[in-house]
């Protein structure tokens, strides 16, 4: 799956700088085609700072960022990516948007005589608001929605684009546990069957874990890139994490629990599954 | 009437006066036009065209916001329109029938300019539609949606120019905001979707100016200031109604 026609997303010394003040200091990844990278970090370590720089939404003062291969800048297609931002007081949305219109801005925006197409669109709405199961809300008008209800809203806006690249911000900050959970399968099988690029900015370390395939640890510059799995091994980050948190996020702690229950029931996703070999 | 329309897009951007603006800033081109002895309306539809960008260049370059941006370009064409009206043969009768609007002064060819420009921005709504929607509901997603910000907002400020140059004949400078305003905060109060508010506010439009004409010939009246203050009952009816079918939320 990787490996074709470069990086999805690459950045070499990248700083950004936001009001005057360093943000991301000397950031350089890359990130391949079907990759799954959960972004973490404390807060205003510059997560969702990173993202919108990605996006073009933010210009860094020096180093590159590309996105395949091309400043985000001047990127013109969007049709590749979906994004899902961290919901904000949308509720203060002036306008009547309902749920239904604002997943169909999800297809329909950013097209020439987007009424050729809408044949096509119905389907690919419906389906992304059943799979966010938020169908029944479609009429609703987004501005009178809970938090958790507009978050979904936006996710199905998202996924109705069937994008090769979903970048999301704490998507899960306002959902509820079993919802988070169906979020996360689902969010899983667009990577796994249709070979989707997923790039999420979570503060919930410990189950992106189960899920995402790679760890972007970042605190204005980049602590740790790489694999869970050697991340889990990695003596430097027990150094800088402590053992607990490390143990935290592999969920090695306290045996059984979280972790082991997972670590049982995940056969095809290879994610959480490794040796337990810490001393601790 | 295609004011109404546009205010749909333009009220939750806090673009809302953007109609007193250009409106106020037309009075200083007719001033202009009629000191040189120019037909007014040739002169005033590329000027509220660029007037219209104006604004919007101001209020992107962060360094003001909406309002303050109509404000300046508001009073400085405000001003030249009276300097020059002064300088020239005293206060002017035609400038004054710019100001409050004479439906009966409107010709024959000013009424064909206005019915295409209506076609020409039911036409742009339908066209940009969905992009339209994507920018108001937020800017800087939308791009990231692939919509061409740039270009929709210029379209947008080529048909709110036109759309105020042509309105001013009818209904005046002074008051061709309530045109823009009046539908679509009725319609935000009432409608239960983007697409409805549209239908609500083109039909709110042209019920207060048939209203508003009406009464203008039965109490002989000026029909200008009947289209706006029935404008405004609409707008107190639809706010009633909204209160009463739902909670109330905030519009406008």
């Amino acid at each position: 799956m990787s490996g074709t026609g470069g990086p999805v997303v690459r950045t070499e010394n990248l700083h950004v700088e936001l009001g005057g003040t360093e943000v991301l200091r000397g950031l350089s990844f890359a990130m391949e085609a079907g990759d799954y990278v959960g972004i973490v970090g404390p807060n205003g370590s510059g997560k969702t700072t990173l993202l919108k720089t990605i996006l073009g939404f933010i210009a860094p003062v020096a180093g590159r960022v590309e996105l395949w291969g091309e400043n985000p800048r001047a990127f013109r297609d969007w049709r590749r990516v979906g994004y899902v931002p961290q919901i904000g007081p949308t509720s203060t949305l002036k306008l009547p948007l309902t749920v239904g219109e604002l997943v169909s801005l999800g297809l329909l925006a950013g097209r020439w005589m987007p009424y050729w197409s809408r044949g096509g669109a119905g389907g690919a709405i419906r389906a992304a608001l059943e799979a966010m199961k938020v169908s029944d809300l479609a009429a609703n008008r987004v501005n009178s929605l809970s938090g958790g209800q507009q978050q979904r809203a936006l996710l199905a806006q998202a996924l109705a684009r069937g994008p090769e690249l979903l970048l999301m911000d704490e998507p899960t900050a306002a959902l509820d546990p079993s919802f988070r959970e169906h979020f996360y399968r689902t969010v899983e099988r667009l990577n796994t069957e249709n070979g989707t690029t997923v790039i999420m900015v979570t503060h919930d370390p410990a189950t992106i874990g189960l899920y995402a395939r790679r760890l972007l640890y970042i605190d204005r510059r980049l602590v740790f890139y790489g694999t869970f799995e050697e991340f889990c091994k990695s003596a430097e980050m027990a150094g800088y994490f402590g053992e607990f948190q490390q143990h935290q996020i592999c969920h090695q702690h306290g045996g059984g629990g979280r972790g082991g229950l997972n670590c049982s029931s995940s056969t095809s996703r290879g994610a959480p599954c490794w040796p337990v070999s810490a001393s601790a | 009437m295609s004011c109404a329309l546009l205010g749909v897009f333009l009220l939750p951007r806090r673009f809302a006066l953007m109609g007193e603006g250009l409106g106020h800033c037309a009075i200083g081109v007719v001033g202009l036009a009629l000191f040189f002895g120019w037909t007014p309306l040739p002169v005033l539809l590329p000027a509220l065209v660029v007037a219209a960008f104006v604004i919007r260049w101001l209020s992107s370059r962060a360094v003001l916001y909406g309002d303050a941006a109509i404000g300046m370009v508001a009073v400085t064409g405000m001003a030249v329109g009276i300097l020059l009206a002064s300088t020239g043969r005293g206060f002017n009768v035609d400038l004054i029938s710019y100001l409050f609007g004479d439906i009966l002064a409107v010709s024959r060819s000013e009424s064909m300019v206005s019915a295409v420009l209506c076609v020409l921005v039911v036409g742009a709504t339908a066209v940009f539609y969905y992009d339209m929607v994507a920018i108001t509901v937020d800017e800087e997603q939308s791009r990231v949606l692939g919509v061409n910000v740039k270009l929709v907002d210029a379209v947008l400020a080529v048909l709110i120019g036109l759309t105020v140059g042509v309105g001013i004949r009818t209904v005046g400078a002074l008051l061709i905001s309530g045109l823009l305003v009046f539908p679509a905060a009725s319609a935000l109060q009432v409608a239960g979707s983007v697409r409805g508010a549209l239908f609500v506010a083109a039909a709110v439009a042209v019920a207060a100016v048939a209203g508003g004409i009406w009464a203008a010939f039965q109490f002989n009246w000026p029909a200008g200031p009947s289209i706006v203050v029935v404008c405004g009952v609409f707008f107190v009816g639809c706010v009633a109604f909204g209160r009463a079918r739902g909670p109330a939320r905030p519009a406008g």
